[in-house]
């Protein structure tokens, strides 16, 4: 319910510039529309911010990209997060649990003013989120702003969140951005033949990081870079960008993600891209390969990245994990996505400590619960998890192949596994060409 | 070379759906003084009625038709119910659009999820065209948004100067008490005014889905453009509609080309350059 007022009421946000410009055409001038970006009209969530946690019920925050370039991302994130609560009855030490979920639209501003609606108006002292790069940097900055609440983060993998000055109470229980791509780079030189290439990315914080986690090792092992295109997040249209790719390259290094990904793959074949693609971690990952755009020529064979491991894959836990999606989700996707997996690692590790306190959390501002989150290593369905001093995960990165499945659609195959990839010593801004080394 | 020609026609051919777009909001706002801030929902509306038709018919052609027709009875069917008490207060009207396009974006969302539809073109669409000029191949279904938004023009160029309703509207545009005070049924061309300009959404929709994707969020982008498109071009001009396109269109695939980070930045720029030399657009009149 939460989930469809407040998306609702979030959509608001993007319509007072619609507003302004509406009327600015008008040519009126009147206060009328100043009014509209006021609190007063986020109806939906007025009658959630009255009940307070009271009681034994512990209430989590969750921000969620409900909107935007990763919309069907995050709805499969929430899958994620039922399967966690699902497996502990949806209670934690004989806590009932109770989520209040904020809508995000992948901007950094809207997730910190979202963060602060659940901090100061409900109260809450968990917080679980968010989905992409940019927002994760921001979050983690205002973290150290409300030392008492404990952050988990959701999906998002920008480099810096964990590294520059990382917070005290932010936990990120997957691996970064940067991390996975890393092994691509090597992999691109000596197994696929690459050895000049051009990059195509989003401009925020989480493709920096993988571009730059990519170029690293590619350029260590000898590729050239014969260019680096960055593009803003929301981009539709990739044909004047695929205009400018020049032609003496061996393959294209894509990591877009989202519809995003969706509309440059469509239009990658109409506009002429005859070279092999080669991609970022959520390129060609579920939400991507279902949709229902015209993108199988340019996904078929395409090599990417990522630390959720093909469907097939033999990796302990995950074929359980997937064959439970499936049955809690007929309606989902054929398979677990990239947000799905790891919305449900980081929300199954909160209440893996919570549990572990005893849940435990108001009485002592939290830091029972952040000190056995710190210690906490548990089997999750992509492999052991613990986190390292900057309260990171590290862990294995698959590169998998676009293939055709049984059933005719799309879906991804093993090709090789990049073992426990260390968090990078650098967060990687805005490349344009190998980094000095 | 070849880079500038190609850039130049992504340039027109985005131009020409933006132009599909935004003819319909500022044939609406010519007639009502007022803008209707539900245009982008109609916009993604259009095109997932289109996807649904051609998914379950295989036709093409039936499921633009469909959706401009559903669209355009959409439209009329808000101004009838919704907008017709409170036609002569601008600003219940343009609130109740914005609500309007929330409650639509948000049962879209339910009824198709966040995933990205795309929409396929004809057979006889797809592939690509030597266009004889630099060892071009362009797509053949870029060309085709083109040629209709062409076409749409023209006809809506004829339908204004040429026909007696067309007369109407542009007096209405002018002084909407007199014409009425003529013994015109004045209601009755408002919901013809929005059926067309509803409708136009529509089919932009369907065909736009064909070159990029439809997903939430879609509406408020397109939205925005028509919005820009028509600021620019004067609000209530067709052949501003037409200008702001294509201006829009060039600027925002010229800076993508070549300085993709600053697209975005481009276009309001332009959009801001415009209103600070010409306030009223480039063919609107003064207020």
């Amino acid at each position: 319910m939460t989930k469809r007022i407040s998306l609702s009421a979030r959509r608001l946000g993007a319509v007072p510039l619609a507003l302004a410009l509406g009327l600015a055409a008008c040519g009126q001038t009147d206060d009328g529309g100043g009014g509209m970006g006021q609190p007063e009209l986020d109806g939906g969530d007025q009658a959630e911010a009255d009940t307070e946690a009271e009681g034994d019920e512990l209430v989590i925050g969750r921000i969620s990209a409900l909107e935007g370039a990763f919309a069907a991302g995050a709805e499969d994130g929430e899958r994620g997060v039922q399967m966690a609560l699902e497996e502990f009855g949806h209670e934690v030490a004989g806590r009932p649990i109770r989520t209040i979920v904020e809508s995000s639209d992948t901007t950094p501003e809207t997730v910190v003013e979202r963060a602060r609606k659940l901090v100061e108006q409900d109260g809450v002292d968990i917080i679980h989120g968010p989905l992409s790069g940019s927002e994760g940097v921001a979050l983690a900055d205002y973290a150290k702003t409300v030392p008492h609440v404990t952050f988990v983060d959701a999906a998002s993998g920008g480099t810096e969140t964990t590294l520059r000055d990382p917070a005290e109470n932010y936990f990120r229980w997957h691996s970064d951005g940067a991390m996975w791509t890393a092994p691509m780079g090597p992999y691109a030189v000596e197994e696929l033949g690459y050895d000049r290439v051009v990059t195509l990315a989003e401009d925020y914080s989480f493709p920096h990081s993988q571009v730059g986690g990519f170029l690293n090792g590619y350029c260590a092992a000898g590729g050239e870079v014969a260019e680096t295109f960055w593009v803003p997040l929301g981009e539709s249209d990739y044909s004047s960008v695929i205009a400018s790719i020049p032609e003496d390259i061996d393959a294209i290094y894509v990591a877009l993600g989202g519809s995003d990904a969706v509309d440059f793959l469509s239009q990658a074949i109409n506009f002429g891209i005859d070279k092999p693609i080669i991609g970022g971690s959520i390129l060609v990952e579920e939400t991507v390969l279902s949709s229902e755009g015209q993108i199988r020529d340019a996904a078929l064979g395409t090599v990417a990245s990522g630390v959720v491991p093909p469907p097939a894959a033999d990796v302990a836990g995950w074929q359980d994990f997937v064959s439970r999606y499936q049955e809690m989700f007929p309606n989902g996707f054929d398979n677990p996505s990239h947000f799905a997996a790891l919305y449900y690692n980081g929300f199954k590790a909160l209440l893996l400590a919570l549990e572990e306190v005893n849940g435990v959390v108001e009485e002592d501002d939290g830091e029972a619960l952040r000190a056995a989150m710190s210690d906490l290593q548990w089997d999750s369905p992509i492999g052991p998890l613990a986190l390292n001093e900057n309260r990171q995960a590290e862990g294995d990165v698959f590169i998998y192949e676009v293939v055709e499945g049984d059933d005719g659609g799309l879906t991804t195959e093993l090709r090789d596994v990049g073992e426990d990839i260390p968090q990078p010593e650098v967060v990687w801004e805005r490349l344009d060409g190998c980094p000095a080394p | 070379m070849g880079q500038v020609i190609t850039i130049g026609l992504n340039g027109l051919t985005v131009a020409a759906l933006y132009f599909l777009v935004a003819s319909g909001l500022t044939l609406i706002f010519g007639m009502m003084r007022v803008v209707n801030l539900a245009h982008g929902a109609f916009y993604l509306l259009g095109g997932y009625v289109a996807f649904s038709v051609m998914d379950s018919t295989d036709s093409w052609g039936l499921g633009l038709a469909v959706a401009l027709l559903t669209v355009g009875l959409l439209g009329v069917l808000m101004h009838q119910v919704l907008l017709r008490a409170i036609e002569q207060e601008d600003m219940r009207v343009a609130l109740v659009t914005i609500g309007v396009s929330l409650v639509l974006a948000d049962q879209m969302l339910v009824q198709y999820g966040g995933v990205a539809y795309s929409i396929a073109p004809p057979e006889a669409l797809r592939g690509g065209v030597d266009i004889g000029v630099a060892d071009i191949v362009y797509p053949r279904y870029r060309i085709f948004v083109l040629v209709l938004a062409v076409a749409v023009g023209l006809a809506l160029w004829l339908f204004m100067s040429r026909t007696r309703f067309g007369m109407i509207i542009r007096a209405g545009v002018d002084d909407r008490d007199m014409v009425a005070a003529t013994g015109i049924n004045v209601r009755a061309v408002f919901a013809v005014v929005f059926f067309v300009g509803s409708a136009l959404a529509g089919l932009a929709g369907a065909v736009g889905g064909g070159a990029f994707s439809l997903a939430p969020g879609t509406d408020v982008e397109y939205l925005l453009y028509s919005l820009i498109v028509v600021i620019v071009g004067g609000m209530g001009s067709v052949a501003g509609a037409a200008i702001g396109a294509l201006l829009v269109g060039l600027v925002s695939q010229f800076a993508l080309g070549y300085l993709p980070a600053m697209a975005s930045v481009m276009t309001f720029a332009l959009m801001i350059v415009v209103l600070a030399v010409r306030p009223q657009g480039l063919m609107g009149r003064p207020a």
